[in-house]
């Protein structure tokens, strides 16, 4: 995504980002992605 | 960024039935596609395609903008939006992001004169995008003029 990538602490659940993001009222970044892991 | 989000990554390869399972439910069919997502799950804004970061930047504080929009937080929408213009003023979306301000103020305050101001400031800059267009039928702010004389 950026140069930046290592600094994001991606997750791979999006129910449990959901419910973090209502408890820290925080949107949820959603990448579907291709990239090289 | 993680001051604003949750960073959530599936991976077409590594994680092929999650991206088929969240892929269908949003409609995702290309990659890179990212995706901001409200607390309640609702897609607010949606990028398709590469971007370098400082555009990608712009486009997800536009969509932080869109989603308090949507929510019908208009004041705090218009100071999203104006913030997009002020940090990002070259991007593709900043034109985008004056015109939503502007409606956000109406919104907010349900004064007219906000629209007006929006497209003059639209004669200034950013006079060839679509947003200019759209502001076009705005017209001028009114100015205060004397009652016609009867």
């Amino acid at each position: 995504m950026t140069s930046q990538e290592a600094a994001i602490p991606w997750s791979s659940n999006l129910e449990t980002a959901l419910e973090t993001a209502r408890a820290q009222r925080k949107h949820v970044l959603l990448d579907f992605s291709a990239a090289p892991m | 960024m993680n001051e604003n989000f949750i960073p959530v990554r599936v991976h077409v390869r590594n994680q092929a039935d999650e991206f088929k399972r969240l892929g269908e439910r949003y409609g995702a069919q290309w990659t890179p596609t990212i995706l901001v997502v409200d607390p309640t799950g609702e897609e607010r804004h949606r990028v398709e395609g590469f971007l370098p970061a400082a555009d990608l930047l712009a486009q997800l504080e536009l969509g932080l903008a869109r989603s308090e929009f949507a929510r019908s937080n208009f004041a705090e929408a218009e100071r999203r939006f104006r913030e997009v213009v002020q940090r990002y003023p070259e991007s593709e979306v900043a034109p985008e992001a004056l015109y939503w301000a502007g409606v956000a103020r109406y919104k907010a305050t349900g004064d007219a004169s906000a629209l007006g101001e929006t497209a003059k400031k639209f004669q200034e800059r950013y006079r060839d995008s679509s947003s200019a267009k759209k502001a076009s039928v705005w017209g001028p702010p009114a100015k205060a003029t004397a009652p016609a004389a009867r």
